[in-house]
Formats: C-alpha cells, structure tokens, sequence
C-alpha cells in the first residue's frame, strides 16, 4: 500500500493532496464543482430571487425569461430558487449520513480488525448481512415503517452506508496491526483500545475521507432516488429528486423541468466522483472503488 | 488413467467441502435477514388488531381473543419461528389493499425483474469489459478518454433522470420505443440502458485499473520477452487475472440490479418486483413489502453463493480451506 509509506511522516497526506490535486486537472475541476455546490447550498436564502414553495397560479410552466430565470413548474414555482433551496436539502441529508456512517464504521471497523477472533467473526458476519441487502430496497422497508421526510432520511441513510466504511477499514487495520510501530506501541505497555485510538485511526483516515467524498456523492443519488419515488423529503419542500416525480406527465410541455435538476444532479455527482478520483490517486492507489 | 481419477476425486472432494462451507456462511446471513426484516416489520406504527375489531361493545375480549388467534400474543421469537414457517410454506400473506396472496403476486412479477435485470447487465459486461480492456491497451488514447468519460456519466447520472431523458428522446422525439409497459424485446432497451448505465460504468472503471495493475506484473514482461505477442498476454494471462476483480463486482452489482430496478420500473411502467415494492411502500401495504424484500435479498444472497463458488474455478488460487 502506497499511502501507507508516508504513515512515519504525519502531516504529509495533506501537502501529498495539494501536489496531486495540482497536477490534475480533472480533481480541480470537481473541487470547483463541490465548492460552488456547498457554497450555494449555504448561501441559499441570499441567492434564491423567489421563496421556493411560493405558487404563482397565473405563471404555470413559464418557459425561462428574464422574470423566472429557469422558468416555473406545474404549480408555477420558480425552478431556480427550488434548485438552489434543494442544494441544501441534498448536502444536510448527505454531509449527515456520511459523518454518521464514517463515524460508526470505522470506529467498528478498527475494533473488528484489531481485536480479531471472535469480534471480528462477530462483526464481518453483521457487515455481511447489512451487505446482502440491495441498498435501496433496505432504505424502503425502513421508510415503510419509519415514515417519510428529511429527518428521517438522515437515520435510514448511514444504515447503508457504514458497512463499507467498517469492511474496508478492517482491511486496514489487519494491515496496520503488523506494523513495528503498533507492535511497539503494545510491548511498551499500550492497552488495545489506546492503540486503536492513537494509532489505528489516525492512519484509516486518508483512505476514509477518500470514501467519503464517493460516499457523498451516492448518498446525494440515494436521497434524490427515494424523493423521486415519493418516498423521500415530503412536498412541498424542494428536493432535486422530488422535482422530476410528476415531470413525465409533463414532458411534451415543459422538457426542461425534467432537463435541468437532472443535469444539476448529474454535475454535482460528477464534481465528487472527479474529486474522488483524484484523492484516492494522491492518497491509496490501490483501493478499488 | 487411475492416476487421473484420483487426482480428479482428491480435487471434488475439496471443492465440495468449500462449496458446504460456504453454504454455512450463507445461512447466517439468511437467519440475518429475514430477522431485520421482521424487526422492521414488527416495528411498524399501528395496531392492526385494533383496525380489525372497530368499535365492538366487548372490545377487550374480542382484543385478546383475535391476538391469541393470529398469534400475536406469543413470545417474538414464537412469532419468528411462525413467520419462517409460513414463508417456507410459500405463505406470505395478503395484501392489505388488494387482498391478493403476496406468495402469487411476487411469483408473477419476478420473473419479469429477472429478465430487466439480466438484460441490463448483458448489456453493461458486453460494453463494459471490451471498453476497459481496450482503454487499458491504449493507455491515454482517443478511445481510452472517450470510454472513461462515458463510463464516469454513467456512474454520476441517477438513473431516474436518464429514464426521463431516454423515453424524451427515443419515444417522444424520435418515436422509435414504446415508453412504457411489457412486450417484445423493444420494451426492455430502453429500461435495459437505464438500469445498467451504473454497473457499465463501474465495470468499465474497475476491469481498465485492474488490467493496468496486473500489466505492470513481472509476469507480464517474462512473456512479452520470451516473444509472446501482445494480443496472447492480454487474452491469456492478462485478462484471466482481471476476471477475478471484476467476477466480484458482477455479482454485487446483480444484488444492486435488483434494488436499483424499483427506480426504473417506476420510471418505465415495468410491472414487475420493483415497481410493486414501490406501490406496496407508499400505500403501507406491510405483507407486500416483506414479502418482496425477503424474496430479493434472498435471490442477491444466492447470487453471492454462486460467484462465491465461480470464484474457485476462475481462481485456481482460491484454497478450498
């Protein structure tokens, strides 16, 4: 493992992400994307000219003009301010369910693989079962009983999440186990939760953080799908999912309310798989995600 | 020729004490399942019984006795052991709403998930992996660009908005499929396409950097230097190091195929396993639900079993112990 020659030089993942991220074009061009994407979604009541569950009855499927700049929906509710609100919807259910996801995981994770034996039986069979559902039909059979909405949403989404965080920390910390300096650590007297604690931890998280940035991406896709099911963030409130859920009856009308939170989704989704990519060429080469 | 049979009777042996073997990891996560899914089921706000009996005068008797009927009354475990019974009975209820026998709803629809299924992953290996393979021949060439920036759309469009756009296009536009039902094989393209665009991504993705890694190997260079042309290393050795990788993700994107088809499905009127799930969540049909997420998890966890012993043929490697 690449990343893990530069575990005695702490401090050096952060200026080995700055030299790859500089040399490639493709990362600095998803940073762009996920910065404006977090900055619009933080900005939102600022940049948004109209309140986005507002209804102009008269203004139903006004195509773009300089008055609604993406034009209106069926309820004639301007496109721009509900994609700019549903930037915020889709970063507080994503930013929520990965910190949630990573936190459990590779707390999980860690403990699994250094502890070994039983514990880790224990907890791979846990990680197996959550693995073997499809992940989307998990969420429904979840939402079914739970109920709909964004709370909601933030609870049943780290549930598909944390699994792949613990599996592939575990590998790590198999890994990391035989290192001298963890050996070391142990000799001199450290107890297992302190060394997973000092030494375990801190070097899963490069690997992490390159996970969680495609992990951001497919909970964004996960909880735009279940808006556009109906079986996400309930309407009125905006969500880029919930945007496309009636735009087929639509189509011939008004293409464009389909067209563009698609398009929206798409860019973004795009920005962390590209940002992704490029962490994971400058932190640990050899994950396969 | 007894030399052979030996040999032959020393290998099935071992292949079939891994093949058992893995047939008891499997049940574990079987009991796994069905358990969370009864949990969650259980767990469902609402007493049905209440619903049953309405305002009756003697409704505290008339409570007990309708729970001692259907069981209710019993230890969760009792209720665990009677749901497993029931299901291998093919007992899975009715539908709260339609009152149709789950058992025969789902038995009608699966076959047609399979076949969406099946066809969308046809379709993403047999682009996928020619276009990976080729990418990772011609490192950073026109077709190599080309091939990866399809393959990262294809896992960055969410397949609800590709559906959309497919039926815009195709149906609308050009006229050229149906946009929604059952039928000829022109029904399924379009669904084919939008459930596998992500599985053709990734599988594209995964087999360019798996071939790249293994082209760096010292093996690699020992037979382009004793004369082996590039075609025979990329066909014979390469390649067969690449299967293993990608036989894996294969078979996990199958268990996600299934998932992902409630999205497509909707999209495209589909009527099959998906489409009933999502029906059966939004009206809280309880015994539909169940019955649909205990059938697919289950036919994604065989799905593992099988790759899992695929992957002792492919991968001589793999040790049976």
């Amino acid at each position: 493992m690449k990343s893990l020659r530069s575990l005695y030089r702490p401090g050096s993942e952060m200026r080995t992400i700055v030299t790859m991220l500089k040399k490639n074009r493709f990362g600095i061009g998803g940073l762009i994307v996920v910065i404006a994407f977090l900055t619009i979604a933080i900005l939102a009541p600022f940049l948004a000219p109209y309140d986005p569950i507002e209804m102009h009855l008269d203004k139903r499927f006004v195509p773009s003009s300089s008055e609604f700049l993406l034009g209106t929906d069926e309820f004639g509710r301007d496109t721009l301010s509900r994609i700019i609100y549903g930037a915020r919807v889709s970063i507080s259910i994503s930013v929520t369910t990965v910190a949630m996801a990573m936190f459990v995981g590779v707390l999980i994770g860690s403990i699994s693989g250094y502890y070994g034996g039983k514990v880790d039986f224990i907890v791979m069979r846990f990680v197996d079962i959550f693995n073997a559902f499809p992940a989307l039909l998990l969420a429904l059979g979840i939402i079914t009983v739970l109920g709909r909405g964004i709370e909601k949403l933030m609870l049943v989404l780290p549930i598909l999440f944390w699994p792949e965080y613990a599996r592939i920390t575990r590998g790590l910390a198999l890994y990391l186990k035989k290192m001298d300096y963890v050996e070391a650590a142990r000799v001199f007297g450290s107890s297992k939760l302190r060394v997973v604690l000092n030494h375990i931890l801190p070097n899963v998280l490069p690997t992490s953080i390159v996970i969680g940035t495609f992990q951001l991406g497919s909970a964004i896709i996960t909880e735009t799908s279940l808006s556009f099911l109906g079986l996400g963030v309930n309407p009125p409130m905006p969500s880029w999912g919930n945007m496309l859920t009636n735009s087929r009856e639509y189509i011939l009308r008004a293409p464009q309310l389909a067209i563009i939170p698609g398009m929206v989704i798409t860019i973004v989704i795009l920005g962390f798989n590209l940002l992704g990519d490029a962490l994971r060429d400058a932190l640990d080469p050899r994950l396969r995600i | 020729m007894p030399l052979a049979t030996q040999t032959n009777g020393y290998v099935n042996c071992y292949m079939l004490r891994y093949i058992l073997k893995r047939l008891l990891l499997v049940l574990p996560i079987f009991f796994g399942v069905s358990i969370i899914i009864f949990i969650i089921m259980h767990s469902a706000p609402g007493d049905p019984v209440l619903n049953l009996i309405g305002e009756s005068p003697n409704a505290a008797e008339e409570y007990q006795r309708i729970m001692h009927s259907l069981g209710l009354d019993q230890p969760l475990y009792i209720q665990y052991l009677t749901f497993l019974e029931r299901f291998f009975q093919g007992d899975l209820g009715r539908s709260i709403i339609t009152h149709e026998r789950v058992w025969e709803e789902i038995l009608a629809r699966f076959p047609r998930t399979i076949i969406l299924a099946v066809a969308a992953m046809g379709l993403a290996i047999g682009i996928a992996i020619p276009a990976g393979v080729v990418s990772a021949t011609r490192q950073y060439s026109i077709v190599d660009n080309l091939s990866m920036t399809v393959a990262i759309f294809g896992i960055s469009m969410p397949s609800f908005w590709l559906g959309v756009v497919l039926i815009y296009i195709f149906s609308f536009r050009l006229g050229l499929t149906p946009m929604s039902g059952i039928g000829g094989v022109e029904h399924l393209i379009l669904p084919a396409i939008t459930l596998g665009a992500l599985s053709a991504g990734m599988l594209a993705r995964l087999t360019r950097s798996s071939m790249l890694e293994v082209l760096r190997q010292d093996f690699v260079r020992t037979a382009r230097s004793k004369g082996l042309s590039g075609r025979v290393v990329v066909y014979k050795h390469v390649l067969r190091n690449v299967m293993i990788p990608v036989t894996t993700t294969i078979g996990q994107r199958f268990g996600h195929l299934l998932g992902g088809s409630m999205i497509t499905e909707t999209v495209f009127g589909y009527p099959g396993l998906g489409s009933l799930l999502v029906r059966a969540a939004s009206q809280y049909d309880y015994p539909v639900v169940q019955g649909v997420l205990l059938i697919t998890t289950l036919t994604t966890v065989l799905v593992f079993l099988v790759v899992d012993i695929l992957y002792a043929y492919i991968d001589p490697r793999v040790s049976y112990e």
